[in-house]
């Protein structure tokens, strides 16, 4: 991966390199995919704490 | 409210649509940023998280100063406490991003530098209250000194970097202004900043309930 782009900053002339072959490969899904794999195991690990603790405020009702 | 439903199924249904949108969906491509302009609705949001929760965290200062009631200290207090992780998150992610794009982790960029003066300013505040026993006192000191931590903010974060050069956007001799596309617009506002805000808000009322449930069992 390159770590500055080329040191033009008028911007103009060249078209800006875009990850277009990674969405070519279909290789994008993956990302996609294991982000929202992530996401929903934190959704899930809040989600039953959020249960647990309704149980123990209830319990000392 | 705080036991509630809906705001939380929100929650995820914006997230979702924030990471799906935001790396599917289509993006102005800039020079030097390329496909890292997406961190916008990450890293962006992170700051924009934490200014809301900070804010939230600071009215209950004042509430509590004004009734003297101990549960608005437990909510500035655990409100802080999530604005100081967006904090810290928005620090790291943005040191990442920065790796990328300005060419290293940590530039002394003002606004770097700004942050992570506002972040000290928030940690000293959990160790004051710590340093004290007393617990009226601790929760009438901390809630004064919130509301001058919450003010720092400005300065650090909002004021200074744009009056000096800098490399964020925003500040003298950089005029990008990343927000102005309106396919950037469709994901961040109504998907990344409401969606990491409400998830703040939910760990925080959980802490808080938690919090809450123990005072309980304990008298």
């Amino acid at each position: 991966m390159r770590l500055l782009a080329q040191g033009d900053t008028s911007g103009a002339n060249k078209p800006v390199e875009m990850a277009d072959k990674f969405r070519a490969d279909g290789k994008i899904y993956v990302v996609v995919a294991v982000v929202v794999v992530i996401l929903l195991g934190i959704f899930v690990y809040v989600a039953r704490l959020d249960r647990k603790i309704t149980t123990l405020e209830k319990e000392l009702k | 409210m705080l036991r509630q439903k809906w705001w939380k199924i929100v929650c995820v249904i914006l997230l979702l649509y924030t990471v799906v949108a935001g790396f599917l969906g289509s993006v102005p491509a800039e020079p030097i940023l390329n496909e890292t302009i997406r961190n916008l609705y990450f890293h962006v949001a992170m700051w924009m998280a934490m200014m809301i929760t900070l804010t939230v965290s600071v009215i209950y200062s004042v509430k509590y100063l004004r009734t003297n009631k101990h549960v608005y200290d437990i909510y500035a207090l655990e409100y802080a406490k999530t604005g100081i992780l967006f904090g810290v998150l928005g620090l790291i992610t943005g040191s990442v991003w920065a790796r990328w794009t300005w060419g290293s982790f940590w530039s002394n960029d003002p606004k770097q530098l700004g942050a992570t003066i506002a972040l000290l300013i928030y940690l000293a505040y959990l160790v004051l209250r710590n340093s004290m026993t007393d617990l009226d006192k601790r929760a009438r000191i901390g809630a004064v000194y919130n509301i001058f931590a919450f003010a720092m903010l400005f300065p650090t974060i909002w004021i200074v970097p744009r009056m000096v050069d800098s490399l964020h956007p925003g500040g003298m001799g950089n005029s990008f202004n990343i927000e102005m596309d309106p396919r950037l617009r469709e994901v961040f506002y109504p998907g990344a900043i409401p969606g990491w805000t409400l998830l703040g808000v939910w760990i925080t009322t959980l802490r808080i309930r938690l919090q809450l449930v123990a005072e309980r069992r304990h008298n």
